[in-house]
């Protein structure tokens, strides 16, 4: 299938399910809510896997879950050929050691009491990876993969702005030396010229240290312009994946095509039909019958609220699951 | 052309205990009657400073020093609180960026459009009820009588946003000024509203002021667009120019910013927006700038006119091009 998916695979993810009880009220009965309902994916070694979608379509549920800094509740996670899903604490911990997270908002994410030296060095000495002695030796290094320089170490996270604080989660995740990493909405939270800067670092990074990425992002240009592979999730599932530019340049999924038709192009000069899906983005504790994307689907006909669509592989990995184009 | 608004040399600073911080701190341009003027630059630029000063709405610290604000050929900054209230809503509105926080939480969407409507317009309840749903309709709420009774907490960041704009329409106005109108909400719903505005600009002629980061935003929506920097605007034009012969090394860095398709490197802008307190002398954006030369830092550039209708703030902006 995939040229990536053979038996090296860094990770494989199957049949990943997550679901949460949410009560309205007091009194209410609880509904359930499938954030994650049943996904398949694999990452490959120094591969970087863009996973995109609308807010609450699951994918940060998805990536925090591959980490089990949320509890799955169903599936299978092969990490380096471990079962990260039945792994102790003990094991967990020495898992954890070569995959970490960086997160979206780089305000909220740092301990604000905590020093630059504390927050990367923690992980260190968490992990045994170095001693109290070498510590600072050892965060200086690793600030300076970053961009950032030795007078950062005893400062606070309040003393920096958005784009270094970014820098310092980078760091902390960087920090044990991962392999993979997942990143989830790094970007999100920063100016467009501070973007391209965070965006070129972990580049850089990805590139030297042959680090694998799940890309979590709603930014279409920038998961095209990192991603090796793309997975598109829509209400709890994965409607398509494949090769970067065969999803950007032919979409199969309708909702891959209108998402991507949505974008507005910094070029006054293009014009092109946009697609308007009509409706909202859908709350996963109402999941549609059949096809999840049905009721917004500009092309649906028969079987679309009906029957759930198998997955098709149409063109060497590219998968979708969809009644009309599979 | 006849212009609806003219800004002109307009400084608004922020009084903090650590001294004023100007956020505005001359900023001019024209907006033509029945176009689409387009703010782009990034946080603390003062892009929604211009817009709460033009509505006369900032916040207690802050003040419109000087400078003029001439909407229809009358200075909106000398004009008296009840005379900007018949103003706002009325002739001019605005759109908010957090469409569900920018509601009133405590009223039902139906009862707050009807309240701008009995504000502004000689109108009674019922029939102010009945333009309601027509409004919401207008902007594409479905099923706008039940809406109407909704609380903003029951609808969706997209439905909050379209009963704002239903609210901003409400009494016809000639200019909407839209703050990150579409920066809460998803991609494929930034898609609905953008194509609303539309709409509405093409169906009724209103003219707006569209103030955004995204410069795909501006691309598809402006017909003029500024480019704002520490306060000040560093490049104006048409959108089309702007896009295809940037002349000031800010804007070119916030194109080249952009990831467009795979691979090569991205070439950022060095360093961050200095703090209005550490602004430097002469040119503001020397300190980043690629194409900075001794003469930058001297004394600040002033905004020239490099080609007909394109305004630069650039002392090499003839050499850019080439460089």
């Amino acid at each position: 299938m995939d040229r990536k998916q053979t038996n090296n695979d860094l990770l494989t993810v199957k049949g990943l399910t997550k679901y949460f009880e949410t009560r309205a009220g007091f009194l209410e009965k609880p509904t359930l809510v499938r954030a994650v309902d049943g996904v398949d994916l694999k990452v490959g070694h120094k591969d970087v896997l863009g996973l995109v979608g609308e807010s609450g379509c699951g994918k940060s549920t998805m990536g925090r879950s591959i980490l089990r800094l949320i509890e799955p509740t169903d599936g299978e996670i092969i990490f380096d050929s471990e079962d990260v899903m039945k792994a102790d604490s003990r094991k967990l911990r020495s898992l954890k050691r070569r995959m970490q997270i960086i997160f979206q908002d780089p305000f909220s994410s740092l301990n604000p009491r905590k020093r630059v030296i504390d927050t990367v060095g923690e992980p260190l000495i968490i992990h045994e990876i170095a001693k109290r002695r070498d510590l600072r030796d050892r965060v200086v290094s690793i600030l300076e993969k970053v961009g950032l320089s030795s007078d950062s170490l005893y400062r606070y996270p309040h003393e920096f702005s958005g784009g270094q604080r970014q820098r310092i989660g980078i760091a902390r995740a960087l920090a044990v030396e991962p392999v993979f990493i997942v990143a989830d909405e790094p970007l999100s939270a920063l100016d467009v010229s501070i973007q391209a800067q965070i965006i070129n670092l972990l580049q850089d990074l990805q590139r030297s240290l042959g680090i694998s990425f799940l890309f979590i992002s709603h930014d279409l240009k920038v998961v095209r312009y990192f991603s090796e592979r793309v997975a598109v999730m829509y209400l709890g599932i994965i409607v398509e994946t494949g090769l970067t530019e065969d999803i950007f340049t032919n979409p199969k999924h309708p909702y891959t095509e209108a998402l991507l038709s949505a974008i507005p192009i910094p070029d006054p000069s293009t014009k092109r039909k946009r697609i308007i899906l009509p409706g909202d983005v859908p709350n996963p504790s109402q999941i549609p019958s059949g096809c999840r994307f049905h009721p917004r689907c500009p092309y649906r006909f028969d079987p679309c609220d009906k029957f759930r669509p198998k997955t098709t592989d149409i063109k060497g990995g590219h998968l979708v699951e969809c009644h009309l184009r599979g | 052309m006849e212009t609806l608004l003219s800004i002109q040399d307009l400084k608004t600073y922020f009084y903090t205990g650590d001294g004023p911080v100007k956020a505005i701190d001359g900023l001019s341009f024209d907006l033509i009657k029945g176009t689409v003027f387009g703010l782009v630059g990034e946080s603390g630029c003062g892009k929604s400073v211009t817009a709460l000063s033009i509505m006369r709405i900032l916040p207690p610290a802050g003040k419109a020093v000087s400078g003029r604000i001439f909407f229809k050929g009358e200075d909106l900054l000398s004009k008296t609180e009840p005379e900007m209230r018949r103003i706002r809503g009325a002739e001019i509105s605005m759109i908010f960026q957090e469409p569900i926080a920018s509601l009133n939480p405590l009223f039902t969407i139906g009862y707050q459009i009807e309240e701008a409507i009995l504000s502004h317009l000689k109108m009674g309840r019922r029939e102010a009820k009945k333009r309601v749903v027509e409004l919401l309709k207008a902007v594409g709420m479905p099923s706008p009588e039940i809406r109407a009774k909704d609380y903003p907490h029951q609808l969706s960041g997209g439905m909050c946003q379209r009963a704002m704009i239903a609210m901003a329409i409400a009494c016809e106005p000639s200019l909407i000024i839209a703050d990150e109108p579409t920066t809460a909400l998803d991609v494929t719903i930034q898609a609905q509203i953008l194509d609303l505005l539309r709409k509405i600009r093409e169906e009724s002629g209103t003219s707006m002021i569209m103030i955004t980061h995204d410069l795909g935003i501006i691309a598809e929506t402006a017909d003029s667009v500024a480019v704002m920097y520490t306060g000040r605007i560093v490049e104006s034009t048409d959108t089309k120019t702007i896009f295809r012969d940037p002349r000031h090394p800010y804007t070119r860095g916030l194109l080249d910013s952009l990831p467009r398709g795979r691979g090569e490197k991205l070439i950022a802008i060095p360093g961050m927006v200095p703090k209005p307190s550490e602004l430097p002398e002469g040119c503001k954006f020397s300190t980043r700038c690629r194409y900075v030369i001794e003469e930058c830092q001297r004394s600040e550039p002033v905004l020239r006119e490099f080609s007909s209708g394109h305004w630069v703030r650039c002392i090499r902006a003839e050499e850019i091009a080439k460089l």
